[in-house]
């Protein structure tokens, strides 16, 4: 290079360092426009996608080229959330920046921590503490207006409490034992049950999903018999049941949020030994049908709606039990993998979610000659939930 | 749209270049206009129309400025145009940044009711207006001649590299560059690689350092332990000076790839001995701007003491104003009058005997206070932090949140700290000195960062549908 540096060729004497910088800059100017070309290529011989397996949504897709589109600023808008949703290789890219950022120690992603043994666990929100008190003093006056009905309460922990062993070192998870004490104290007409210590007697069996928010059924299962007692339930064995698998495949929710893909997990269901029969009605739909599973759930993206496909405002349970007893459940989407091991003690069972259900609850009292209560959420949706005050305080 | 998002990087620049590549050497200021107003319409689409008026306002009212000045029978003529043209801008800042804050003020005091909600701000609403009050001031003072080519007019107010986040380019800096400048492949690729180091400060340290402090700023300020208080207030430092300090490099890069030369932004801020020359290394285009149309304007410091501290004191007060409407930034910014006018005239002599090692230390302490007051919401909760930091805190010394939290960003921590000082970039460039070869694993380098950025972009925009939320 030094000899480089006297040729008529190059007149102005650069230093090897000059050079090499400008050599460098030119090398770079080349790597941008490859980047973007390459990009850019890829981008349009790559088929565009219409829904996101891993994001569960919709993606963009090409906005429309129309006067008014271009004119108010949807087109440019659509155009880069189109170049977002639909940029080469997304989830490869998603899946390298988590890995990056797993090696430079990070330990969550997307509000959920990633644990030993691919766990991930949701972190629980701060609770809303003004509208649960709110929710459990209306629980409390309802029972009051119904003092015949047995009320009980659970409010499950969440995969946080139950597996705090597989928590990253020095997580600052809350402690959900405090919560359900704390709840535990602002009831008195209605039972309170908890299944805290039901579920960490059995925390090394699977009693939550990997991928999901979820308990599993089995986590279910075994919350069930820590309350039969309170739920007056007297006849239930171990041996009443046969797990089926359904699933080995379901990439939960937390999955989704996290952008981490390294796990499975099993879907069960628990079907009893018993020759009772049911049907199903579903009022938002008018549907009837004769199994509380949904085959075609396991053909979508969340396995868990297996469990009659979800949440809807009211699910009703026709049994031929013949107990002479109706239970009116107030749930979140915890009770959905419950109500297997529910029916066959109940003649009826009506099935509320709060969050979508606005008609007037004391004409469902009646008219389904309701003998139990039951309310049964996680700690995480029962403490920031906001709609059932409203539903149980409801005049008719 | 910020420059590191991927429609950027992957439609507007690769669409912007290949225009401007094409277009003949006297097209290129249209095109760059023109590519400006519609990097301007993709952020702030509603307000294209505004800011038309707002060019066509300045256009003739610096035309105006000028044509006053030459009639000497009428001194007042050109400072009263001056006056208003000034006005008027101040009073569109105004009401797009603060008219939510006077009323909030206003409903405090006199306990109305007064709705607060405004519209959002056209994108870059800050930075644009002081380009164009040079402009007008330049003018008026005879410091260039008024622009009477709307096409360059337009380019030196809407030029989309500087339009949304600085640097504040002075208008007799970039005049003579819109009229002459040359375009090559040298200046390309020099631009390319700032704009590449930028991105990559940006993507890749501020990014990631942001997922900690808002973490922590999520909590309690009053429960935290002193050494997780430290880590969100050193977390933000950087952060803000990676994010600031690489979104301007992007632009001052982009800029270059056109053929535009900026002065830099940012020059180490963090390794100043006092604070008058943090000032003089952080955000320089707009210290240098409250400078030259302000504080100097206003007398300086040649005016003698009293004014001196009134003069740097409105300086303050108005730098504070400028970053935020809301009271927490008017205190920073007093903060910062208070302690450079302790510096200037109480403890200028003690400091120079004191070696520029030491005085480091206390400098960046100092800044680091500042920026606690920066990052608040609100003024107690600067407080109850501040407390924190010097264990007034609920949380102890360290306790398990900080060490979770710490554990999660030590190594980008330290990757950030020694990128904030000059000592890796020489080093870099050490090994260019003599031989060819490092040229090639530095290009490689590059191109793994390029690669780490593409999937930090990505997954800003990662958002997973979850309706089905319990």
């Amino acid at each position: 290079m030094d000899e480089k540096r006297n040729t008529p060729r190059n007149p102005r004497r650069r230093t090897p360092f000059q050079v090499n910088r400008r050599l460098q800059a030119q090398y770079l100017s080349w790597l941008l426009i490859l980047t973007m070309l390459l990009g850019i290529g890829t981008g349009i011989l790559v088929k565009d996608r219409e829904f996101s397996d891993s994001e569960n949504r919709m993606l963009a897709q090409f906005p429309k080229i129309t006067f008014s589109s271009l004119f108010d600023g949807s087109f440019l808008e659509g155009l880069g959330d189109y170049t977002a949703d639909q940029f080469p290789g997304r989830d490869a890219w998603i899946s390298l920046n988590l890995k990056m950022n797993q090696l430079l120690g990070q330990k969550e992603a997307g509000g959920v921590y990633l644990c030993d043994d691919g766990y991930l666990i949701q972190i629980p929100e701060e609770p809303n503490w003004v509208q649960a008190e709110r929710n459990l003093a209306a629980a409390e006056s309802f029972a009051a207006k119904y003092p015949d009905l047995n009320m009980v309460m659970t409010v499950a922990p969440n995969a946080v409490t139950v597996l705090s062993n597989l928590l990253p070192a020095n997580a600052p998870a809350r402690d959900q034992r405090e919560d359900i004490a704390w709840i535990q104290a602002r009831l008195d007409a209605v039972q309170f049950c908890d299944v805290t210590d039901a579920l960490l007697a059995h925390k090394d069996e699977g009693v939550y999903y990997k991928t999901d928010h979820h308990w599993t059924s089995l986590g279910a299962k075994y919350a069930f018999h820590a309350m039969t007692e309170a739920l007056n339930i007297t006849t239930v064995k171990e041996e009443d049941y046969t797990a089926y698998p359904v699933s080995n495949t379901f990439e939960g929710t937390l999955s989704s949020k996290s952008g981490s893909h390294a796990s499975r997990d099993t879907v069960e269901i628990f079907i009893p030994h018993t020759s009772i029969d049911y049907y199903v009605n579903y009022a938002d739909t008018g549907e009837n049908v004769s199994s509380l599973y949904r085959r075609s759930a396991l053909n979508q993206k969340d396995h868990y709606t297996v469990f009659f496909g979800g949440n809807h405002s009211r699910v009703d349970i026709t049994t031929t039990a013949d107990t002479g007893r109706c239970l009116l459940l107030f749930k979140d989407s915890y009770a959905n993998c419950m109500v297997q091991f529910l029916y066959p003690y109940y003649d009826h069972i009506t099935m509320i979610d709060p969050r979508y259900y606005y008609d007037n609850i004391d004409l469902v009292v009646k008219s389904e000659s309701i003998t139990d209560v039951l309310f049964l959420y996680n700690a995480d949706t029962f403490l920031s939930d906001t709609s059932l005050a409203d539903v149980l305080l409801s005049e008719g | 749209m910020a420059f590191s998002e991927l429609k950027f990087v992957f439609v507007f620049l690769p669409f912007a270049l290949l225009l401007h590549m094409v277009m003949p050497m006297r097209g290129k200021n249209l095109i760059l206009a023109l590519l400006s107003l519609l990097f301007f319409a993709w952020g702030s689409p509603k307000y294209v129309a505004l800011m038309l008026v707002i060019l066509a306002f300045n256009y003739f009212s610096g035309l105006l400025i000028q044509e006053k000045k030459q009639e000497e029978q009428n001194p007042w003529g050109a400072k009263f145009a001056l006056v208003s043209a000034v006005v008027v801008n101040l009073l569109l800042l105004g009401f797009f940044k603060y008219w939510g804050f006077l009323l909030e003020n206003v409903n405090a005091v006199f306990k109305t009711h007064l709705a607060t909600r405004v519209t959002s701000m056209p994108i870059g609403v800050s930075f644009f207006t002081f380009s164009v009050l040079s402009y007008l001031f330049d003018v008026y003072r005879g410091k260039a001649p008024a622009q009477r080519n709307v096409i360059h007019f337009t380019l030196f107010v809407t030029f989309f590299p500087k339009l949304v986040s600085g640097p504040i380019v002075p208008y007799a800096e970039m005049e003579q560059q819109i009229m002459e400048r040359k375009i090559g492949p040298v200046r390309f690729g020099r631009g390319s690689r700032t704009f590449l180091i930028g991105l990559a400060k940006k993507v890749l340290l501020a990014d990631t350092l942001g997922k900690t402090f808002y973490a922590l700023s999520a909590l309690d300020p009053g429960e935290l332990s002193v050494v997780s208080a430290w880590l969100g207030a050193v977390c933000y430092a950087l952060m803000l000076y990676f994010d600031f300090g690489g979104y301007s490099d992007m632009a001052i890069g982009l800029a270059e790839m056109f053929g535009f030369t900026f002065q830099k932004n940012f020059d180490y801020p963090y390794m100043s001995a006092s604070l008058t020359e943090f000032w003089r290394r952080w955000h320089i285009s707009l210290g240098a701007w409250f400078r030259d149309y302000v504080y100097i304007p206003l007398g300086g410091s040649r005016a003698g003491t009293a004014k001196t501290i009134r003069n740097l004191l409105i300086v303050w007060l108005l730098t504070g104003i400028w970053h935020g409407a809301s009271w927490n930034f008017v205190f920073w910014g007093l903060y910062y009058g208070l302690l450079l006018l302790l510096e200037k005239f109480v403890f200028a002599k003690i400091l120079d005997k004191i070696p520029n090692f030491l005085r480091r230390i206390p400098t960046l302490l100092l800044v680091i206070i500042g920026w606690v007051f920066f990052f608040s919401p609100g003024l107690g909760f600067a407080f109850r932090w501040l407390g924190s930091m010097f264990g007034a805190g609920a949380g102890g010394f360290l306790d398990a949140t900080a060490k979770y939290y710490l554990s999660g960003c030590a190594i980008i921590l330290v990757v950030s700290a020694l990128g904030a000082y000059p000592l890796a970039a020489k080093l870099g460039n050490l090994t260019l000195r003599r031989r060819r070869w490092p040229v090639y694993v530095s290009v490689v380098w590059f191109a793994a960062l390029m690669i780490l950025c593409i999937a930090g972009m990505t997954v800003s925009t990662y958002s997973s549908f979850l309706y089905f939320q319990f």
